[in-house]
């Protein structure tokens, strides 16, 4: 699916504000790939992900009136999507981040160790332990890497969709590569 | 680590480049170098670029563009009226309340600072003064806590 530019926002939004039949429909169809992604991570509950897109663009139709065009739809759209996340999380009492210097350790030992050490390089054998590792991580680790990696948007956007500094995004991202790397360490032989 | 964590020494630099190079490499689809170090971030960048299983239902889009379609929309039922009684009697009872409270207030000020000298006392508005500086105190707490986990 190609990236829709300003110009298709802005006549999407007027068409939407218009009440033009199809318009909501065709904007959900656009972000609720994105909408998925933000959330799914955040909560990693596919019932109650598929509750949260379904307020995130009940809501998004109740603001979009307040939508003034200076961020990417994209991005804000996004952004009511994390702040529906993030209060989900906050009802429900589980953290948003943990301090990411002291955790490789207990995410090593999160993911378990039924992993056979000798003769298991193989691809299959790795992304899977990699997809396990990345479940482990904190939600906002976790939907941060998913933003930069799977949708490709750059630090800028992120900061605008999460409300956190350029530079931290950058350190949660380096550090949160870098543990995953180290999982995989003893298993492929890593320098350092 | 013990530096400003958005600030990176030489080595983290270095390392931060490496996993940019294989992001960039691994969405390039380019042939594999013999950094393992690179390989390495390679395999962590594939991990990250595989598409989320469990997606939205099909018809997702049509459900929520129907909830929200004012034409399918239930019809609302007409409360004007209601609310514009209803908004007269709240009127009619706060200036009910007001000609009471200025007619009886003083009589009833008087009856419980007798009833209960306490409550006039300087202990009294000690202790009030004590809980609300907890109620004030506990509330930053819980505002400064959610501000530290997000970072």
């Amino acid at each position: 699916m190609s990236e829709p530019s300003p110009t298709d926002d802005r006549a999407l939004v007027t068409a939407v504000l218009g009440n033009v039949p199809g318009a909501f429909e065709r904007l959900v169809r656009d972000y609720q790939g994105l909408c998925w992604h933000i959330i799914q991570r955040m909560v990693r509950h596919p019932d109650d992900t598929r509750e949260l897109c379904q307020d995130t663009f009940l809501r998004v139709h109740q603001c979009l009136h307040q939508y003034r065009h200076d961020a990417a739809l994209k991005s804000w759209i996004g952004q009511v999507a994390y702040s529906v996340a993030r209060r989900h999380l906050e009802r429900k009492r589980i953290p948003l981040a943990e301090p990411v210097d002291d955790e490789g350790t207990s995410l090593l030992e999160r993911i378990g160790d039924d992993f056979d050490l000798e003769a298991s390089t193989a691809d299959a054998e790795v992304s899977r332990h990699l997809h396990a590792a990345i479940e482990g991580l904190p939600p906002l680790q976790r939907t941060l890497l998913t933003l930069y990696h799977l949708d490709e948007m750059p630090i800028g956007e992120i900061a605008g969709i999460t409300g956190l500094a350029e530079g931290t995004i950058k350190s949660h991202l380096f550090r949160s590569r870098k543990l995953l790397r180290d999982v995989l360490a003893p298993r492929v032989g890593v320098a350092a | 680590m013990n530096h400003d964590p958005s600030k990176f020494t030489d080595t983290e630099e270095r390392e931060w480049r490496a996993q940019e190079r294989a992001l960039h490499d691994e969405r390039a689809g380019a042939s594999a170098g013999d950094d393992p170090l690179i390989a390495a971030y390679r395999d962590v960048a594939r991990a990250l670029r595989a598409p989320m299983p469990d997606a939205l239902p099909a018809d997702f889009a049509r459900v929520v563009a129907a909830r929200c379609d004012p034409a399918r929309a239930p019809a609302r039922v007409d409360t004007r009226l209601e609310q514009q009684v209803q908004r007269m009697l709240l009127a009619a009872l706060a200036v009910a309340a007001c000609v009471v409270a200025a007619l009886y207030g003083g009589q009833w000020l008087h009856a419980t600072t007798d009833a209960l000298p306490l409550f006039d006392s300087g202990v009294a508005r000690n202790w009030t003064a004590a809980l609300v500086a907890c109620l004030a105190l506990s509330w930053a707490m819980g505002v400064l806590r959610e501000r530290i986990a997000v970072r």
